[in-house]
């Protein structure tokens, strides 16, 4: 009887491994997800007890900062800057949980990521353990004159350090003031969240990283950077009107049906549909996705406060459809991106063919202002050579000097930038990608303004006075 | 070896256990009392009078229990009070922190537990009396079962007939029920086993008895389909089905007897899901317990406990400093996750290695113990307390699909208690008599491990 006894223990005793190892699994590997399920409500109360940090902006404004009350979720989030920074705080509400840069540093945000010291075991004993300021490279000065120089005009200005990839103003009209959603009261949040998201003009959503538009003339800077890859640019395109294209009867017309050609530096400068379109068709649809995609389309920005995804067209589909292929070289047909990508598109250009993480985290420090993490640039893609870079750099200045881009032109500053004019369902979406100065690139600016006609005249001037302030701040 | 000799080692062998228990028993009491401490001083930053009175209320009964143990079974193993006494003292300061209203009942039916305990060594001087009570313990068992099914007594909590109500005080009588089965059964498959082994034919490799002997495993397959059905009681119907299982596969080394088992309670569980509800909503509540449409009512509890053991991580929050309070029922069947995330990993993984302990040295029991009675009655005993608790421990990690039972030793609730330290002093009075055997019965057989001071003094004797 005792050999079946044991066969009954042994049993029993794996029965209690195999909890043992669930127990695992719940308490350790998957603990992570179950804490972050969005219906545990432990972790809210948890939070809601602990002082959560301060963000800050690069130029030392708060951004966002806790206060204490008296009602039973003791601090109560407040948003000092407003709908000027509120689609890159984003909000803190107990019923809608959290978006934007409370949501992607929840944890820096919290204090869970503070090393586990003698001293800091001693404080969460005392409950003293406040959570961590995070301070982000948004610098407020260029953030506000991107508001007032954007205006009440729907649309979205992103300004980012090529170098780095830090983002130094993100703004998108319309924005939101987060307040109303961090509030205690549950009613005015409900109400407010209604608001918003009955806003058909959809103030909730960043239109600078999380909107996609179809990019237009900006995108020739991708369609030129392949034709150089693959040496696939002629010495010169014949001066047309209109392009006439295989299987449709709708030819591709140039800005304003105006004659337009010569070498690659004019068709740049005057932002030739003509030459472009037919650059795209030499250089094919699987060279000219490789590069789009080199440059960060179809891919996962590696953006902390999380970007859409851009998109270029499957090069199958070009194989029946070779118009589609000539109208994605000029930023049109299906390619749609986020004004980000299109200012990363810009940073490659400016930083010598790569391009660097784009980032807006840039130090998390504890209570006392000892720094507990920092964000260190990391480079993302290298779409193209220094050389192509260089080339790119001077067509793009050319725009500025003598082309479409003169707008931007800034007394003393050498400027490189590219227009965009991108047709859609209304009227045409204003674009403007520049950056400066060529010599030594400080910042990359993309503009965009929905409906508003062409892009040297309406977005233009906006990135302008953006870099005017950066690069000139005593001027 | 004369039996002088003999009698004066075995004085010798049992001092050093009693020795040991003492030893072991006081981590207990000092783990149980730094338990109830931390309680109150998570709760109020101070220790009242009334916490000095449990102290030494708590003390007390270590000592009694240690004295009975002593007195009553000296030869006994020294691992089963202070494991189970390690159990039931930090189940009592889980239950303590979560209820505190509910602390003194706890407390008193500890009492009457270790008093039961107490008694029913007293009593079981030697076991073997039992299995001349075979019928009464059938008939014990099938009515204690069944009895909440009856008018008047009969009363329901949460949608399920396990309660029967006398007056002020409520029962669950299926607790009790599983002891006089298992007697019954250890003492039935004890007399037929051999008729039961007898292969009559062969199905591939496996031996098959005469289709007759299939008889006791339909009839209590058709008790658990009663208690199934009737009681919704799906925790128990399991229970007594696997335990008769296990026992019935001991007894007669016969696979086929399991493989029969499970193919007919898999048909029961399956007839069950296609007829009931509750039984339907208990298995999606299992597959899909964080969906959105059920996770605010059905499978709250389940949802809460899991983030319950998530949020206490690996080392927990520290006693009184979770939130255990937000799981319904957190005191009785759901005390599992409650100590998981307030002791985290390393508590509850602790409470799992104690039940290891408890059951192996049950199976160890059964194993060392001389007669064939004794050895079904300790080792169904320790499949009884094994399944009971993987049951309940399983269903709140989500391991296997949820059924209220309690957690033996550590669940708030009389029955419970009053019935684990019942079995608990059968398996000390079947491990009391394994080397001492009462006077006229020699040892059947060796015990497989003797002490070393044992074997010295035999290779001398020898020489």
């Amino acid at each position: 009887m005792n050999r079946q006894i044991r066969k009954v223990g042994i049993f029993i005793v794996l029965l209690f491994v195999l909890l043992l190892g669930n127990l695992t699994w719940v308490q350790y590997i998957n603990a992570d997800s179950l804490n972050n399920n969005k219906f545990n409500g432990r972790l809210l109360l948890k939070e809601y007890q602990t002082e959560r940090g301060s963000i800050v902006s690069a130029d030392g404004a708060t951004l966002a900062k806790s206060i204490a009350t008296d009602d039973k979720l003791k601090y109560l989030r407040t948003y000092p800057q407003g709908a000027l920074t509120g689609q890159i705080t984003g909000y803190y509400s107990f019923i809608y949980g959290s978006d934007y840069a409370e949501r992607a540093f929840n944890r820096e945000l919290l204090g869970s990521e503070t090393p586990v010291t003698y001293s800091s075991i001693l404080q969460r004993l005392e409950g003293e353990l406040a959570g961590n300021d995070t301070t982000l490279t948004i610098d407020t000065r260029l953030q506000k004159i991107a508001a007032d120089a954007l205006g009440e005009r729907k649309g979205a200005v992103i300004a980012l350090n090529p170098k780095t990839g830090a983002v130094l103003a993100s703004y998108s009209y319309p924005s939101f003031d987060p307040s109303a959603l961090s509030s205690h009261d549950a009613k005015g949040i409900r109400q407010s969240w209604q608001e918003l998201h009955a806003d058909p003009s959809k103030p909730l959503l960043a239109r600078a990283f999380r909107e996609r538009y179809p990019p237009g003339s900006t995108f020739k800077i991708v369609t030129a950077s392949a034709a150089l890859t693959h040496n696939k640019v002629k010495g010169s395109y014949p001066e047309l009107t209109a392009l006439q294209l295989p299987n449709t009867k709708r030819p591709l017309k140039n800005t304003g049906s105006e004659l337009c050609g010569g070498d690659l530096t004019d068709s740049f400068a005057h932002s030739c549909n003509t030459t472009f379109a037919q650059m795209a068709m030499d250089v094919g649809g699987t060279d000219m996705a490789t590069m789009a995609e080199a440059f960060g389309f179809n891919a996962k920005v590696p953006f902390d406060l999380g970007a859409a995804r851009s998109i270029y067209p499957n090069p199958a589909e070009f194989k029946r459809n070779i118009p589609g292929l000539a109208q994605s070289g000029i930023g049109q047909f299906d390619v749609a991106a986020t004004p980000l990508e299109m200012a990363l598109v810009g940073s490659a250009v400016a930083n010598k063919g790569v391009i660097m993480e784009p980032h807006v985290a840039d130090t998390v420090r504890d209570r006392k202002g000892n720094v507990v993490k920092t964000f260190t640039p990391k480079p993302w893609k290298q779409p193209i050579t220094p050389e192509i870079a260089d080339q790119i750099a001077q067509l793009m200045e050319a725009v500025v000097d003598s082309g479409t881009g003169r707008n931007a032109q800034i007394d003393g500053i050498r400027i490189a930038g590219k227009t965009g004019t991108s047709q859609n369902q209304g009227e045409d979406h204003a674009s403007f990608v520049a950056f400066g100065p060529i010599e030594d690139p400080q910042i990359v600016v993309y503009v965009i303004v929905e409906n508003a006609g062409f892009g040297s005249r309406e977005a233009a001037p906006v990135a302008k006075t953006l870099m005017e302030a950066a690069l000139k701040p005593n001027g | 070896m004369t039996s002088k000799k003999r009698r004066t080692k075995q004085k010798d062998s049992s001092r050093a256990k009693r020795r040991t228990e003492a030893l072991l028993l006081f981590v207990a009491y000092v783990l149980t009392v730094a338990c109830h401490l931390l309680v109150e001083l998570a709760q109020d930053d101070k220790i009242s009078k009334d916490t000095y009175i449990l102290v030494g209320v708590m003390a007390v009964c270590f000592l009694v229990a240690h004295i009975a143990m002593r007195r009553l079974a000296p030869n006994a193993s020294p691992i089963f009070l202070p494991v189970a006494g390690l159990l039931a003292g930090i189940g009592f300061a889980m239950v303590s922190r979560l209820t505190p209203a509910q602390s003194a009942t706890q407390g008193m039916w500890l009492i009457v537990g270790i008093s039961a305990f107490c008694i029913t060594l007293f009593l079981l001087r030697d076991y073997r009396i039992l299995d001349r009570y075979r019928y009464i313990a059938m008939a014990c068992g099938v009515v204690l079962l069944l009895l909440p099914l009856a008018p008047v007594i009969g009363h329901a909590v949460n949608g399920s007939n396990l309660w029967i109500k006398l007056g002020p005080l409520t029962f669950q009588p299926g607790e009790l029920a599983k002891i006089c089965l298992v007697i019954f059964f250890a003492s039935y498959l004890n007399e037929k086993r051999e008729l039961l082994a007898i292969p009559t034919r062969k199905l591939g490799p496996i031996a098959v008895p005469d289709i007759k002997y299939f008889g006791p495993l339909l009839s209590i397959w058709g008790l658990s389909l009663i208690v199934m059905f009737l009681e919704k009681d799906l925790g128990s119907s399991l229970l007594v089905f696997s335990i008769f299982l296990a026992m019935l596969y001991i007894a007669t080394a016969r696979i086929i007897y399991v493989l029969v088992g499970l193919a007919l309670i898999s048909f029961g569980a399956s007839f069950a899901y296609s007829v009931f509800g509750h039984v339907q909503k208990r298995v999606s509540g299992w597959l899909d317990t964080f969906n959105p449409a059920t996770i605010h009512d059905q499978t709250f509890q389940l949802a809460q406990a899991l983030f319950a053991f998530a949020g206490g991580g690996i080392f927990g929050t520290g006693l009184g400093l979770g939130r255990p309070e937000l799981i319904p029922a957190a005191a009785t069947d759901f005390i599992f996750a409650a100590i998981g995330e307030e002791l985290g990993f390393i508590g509850v993984a602790a409470i799992v290695l104690l039940f290891v302990i408890l059951v192996g040295s049950g199976f160890r029991t059964g194993l060392r113990c001389s007669d064939q009675f004794g050895k079904l009655l300790a080792a169904g005993l320790a499949a009884a307390l094994g399944f009971q608790a993987f049951i309940i421990m399983g269903g709140v990690t989500r391991l296997i699909p949820l059924t209220g039972i309690t957690l033996p030793f550590m669940s708030y609730g009389g029955s419970s208690i009053f019935s684990n330290f019942i079995i608990l002093a059968i398996f000390v009075a079947i491990s009391d008599q394994q080397i001492s055997g009462p006077r006229g019965v020699g040892l059947g057989r060796k015990p497989r491990m003797l002490n070393i001071g044992e074997k010295v003094a035999k290779v001398g004797a020898t020489a």
